[in-house]
């Protein structure tokens, strides 16, 4: 628990609440970690199990060379991995926020802009495809659902930890 | 609760109270006894199960967490070290199966401990040990539960000691936990032992102060830390007040039981008898150390002048296993075990009539149906 000055003399019920909004921020830190192991995999969970290879998947034009396929597939994992890094940076140092070890809070604007994205994505799901597996799609939304609820849940408490902070100041 | 307190403590109450050196005994024991009768010790000697008031760590690894299960740990539990205090608590915005658990809370003068001990007036000097038991725990065991809960029994890491200087300045020493059971805890680097933390609301894990280690047993401790029933809100626990007040309650309630006369008053304290051994029990109480026994053993013997002999958990086992059938009831233990099934009965039937199910139906409200 980071212990600000003004923390301890802050009224049982502000303390409550900062340490419930922290405790909000932690365990969406959390969330975000897991969701995006999951959503790894689950693309692999997709080409591994279903009959599309990943060549249906990236819908490559017949006159692609073998070389092109190759750098493609090998760029797509390496962004992959580097959007799952960030996710886990984003994850830990909303952890490290909420414990009070973080006092820098420019990471909640990567947060915002990746859950803005996945709410305009949900879009996609109602824009008729080559796949219209109900179930497979289903559960797509609602984990794109749960992905975009605790980014902007985790923005929300820590706009709250902020404003209560600043009434303490203030008074 | 320990030993020290207890054992030897319940004996300098019941002394002060004004009982003989030997029904001081008799009771300190049956107090103690709580502590150890269990299942494994009941068909050790041929006596009925049913009596059972704590449970080995070997039977709780074996018990089951399905409904029956949780129910005979909630009856034996409940009804002997986390006594509940309010049945009919509210909270606003929680559901049933939430709130079955959350009435269960422990914590001291609360309508159930009023009928504890009149239930055990004018019966035995078992039953007398086994109400100060009660007493004396819901005291120690304040804010949590005898039911296995992770909602309710849970708790934040973040433990920290209150210490005071002599000119009364509080600091803080932040606790730390570890978790090798087969290892004491270390006072001087203020590292103690807890349970892990178990994710599963109904594991065995979460049943009553496990979370906070034997922090709630220590006497001379003052910590503060967040339980998980309380809305993120903080706790301090003071060991030192609280034992002092169970002390005086104790002798209070003892006096009543040994009277007869009038109603057992919650939140009353016999401060006055106390008041001479005030500083020499104070001492004992914030003394640092891990049990108190050879201190609350002087005191009680400088009392009565008398021997206390040690606690000896088998020493009337004999009796109970040699007695004819007819004559078991007459016997230290068969009293002991009539006290104890009367006192799991009514608290089990009180659960049971705020419709509460988690401590399952007791025999008296059985036998209204029959």
């Amino acid at each position: 628990m980071f212990l600000l000055r003004e923390f301890w003399n802050m009224p049982t019920d502000k303390k409550a609440q900062i340490r419930k909004y922290n405790n909000d921020i932690k365990i969406c830190g959390i969330g975000i970690i897991i969701l995006s192991i999951w959503s790894i995999i689950r693309f692999y969970l997709t080409v591994y199990f279903s009959d599309m290879t990943m060549a249906d998947l990236f819908e490559f034009p017949e006159e692609i060379t073998d070389f092109e396929v190759i750098f493609t597939i090998i760029f797509f994992w390496i962004l992959m991995g580097i959007i799952l890094l960030i996710h886990f940076y984003l994850g830990i140092s909303a952890i490290k926020y909420s414990t009070g070890k973080k006092k820098k809070w420019g990471f909640f604007i990567v947060v915002f802009i990746f859950a803005f994205v996945d709410l305009l994505s949900i879009v996609s799901y109602f824009i008729p495809g080559k796949s219209n597996d109900i179930d497979t799609k289903l559960a797509s939304i609602l984990l794109d659902i749960t992905s975009i609820y605790v980014g902007f849940d985790m923005i929300y408490a820590a706009i709250r930890v902020n404003m209560l902070r600043k009434k303490q100041r203030k008074e | 609760m320990q030993q020290d307190f207890h054992y030897y403590a319940t004996y300098c109450a019941a002394y002060l109270a004004g009982f003989s050196h030997d029904e001081c005994l008799d009771i300190c024991y049956s107090a103690e006894f709580v502590d150890h009768c269990s299942k494994t010790l009941l068909v050790s000697i041929g006596a009925p199960t049913i009596a059972a008031t704590t449970q080995l760590q070997l039977e709780m690894m074996d018990s089951r967490t399905d409904i029956l299960g949780l129910q005979e740990i909630t009856r034996i539990w409940s009804s002997f070290h986390f006594l509940p205090y309010d049945l009919y608590a509210t909270k606003k915005w929680r559901p049933k199966r939430y709130m079955n658990k959350y009435r269960l809370i422990c914590k001291p003068n609360g309508d159930l401990l009023k009928k504890t001990v009149e239930l055990a007036d004018g019966k035995s000097l078992q039953h007398f040990g086994i109400a100060m038991h009660v007493l004396a725990d819901t005291w120690a065991h304040s804010y949590f539960a005898g039911t296995p809960s992770l909602v309710i029994n849970n708790t934040e890491n973040e433990f920290y000691e209150l210490l005071s200087d002599e000119s009364g300045n509080i600091s803080e020493k932040k606790i730390r936990f570890k978790h090798n059971p087969s290892s004491s805890d270390d006072l001087e680097n203020n590292i103690f032992n807890n349970c892990i933390y178990q994710g599963n609301e109904s594991s065995i894990m979460n049943l009553g102060h496990g979370r906070a280690g034997h922090l709630p047993d220590y006497s001379f401790i003052k910590y503060r830390y967040i339980p998980a029933w309380d809305d993120y809100k903080e706790t301090i626990k003071d060991n030192p007040s609280d034992y002092y007040n169970a002390f005086c309650q104790m002798v209070y309630a003892l006096k009543y039981l040994k009277d007869g006369e009038g109603d057992f008053e919650l939140s009353k304290y016999d401060y006055e008898t106390v008041a001479p051994y005030e500083d020499r029990i104070k001492e004992i109480l914030s003394k640092r150390q891990l049990i108190a026994s050879k201190d609350w053993k002087n005191f009680g013997e400088e009392l009565s002048g008398e021997k206390i002999k040690d606690f000896k958990r088998e020493k009337y086992n004999d009796e109970y296993a040699y007695a004819h059938k007819i004559h078991k009831e007459d016997t230290f233990l068969g009293k002991f075990i009539e006290a104890a099934i009367s006192q799991k009965s009514m608290v089990t039937n009180e659960i049971f009539l705020s419709k509460n199910y988690l401590a399952g139906l007791s025999k008296s409200v059985i036998s209204k149906i029959g």
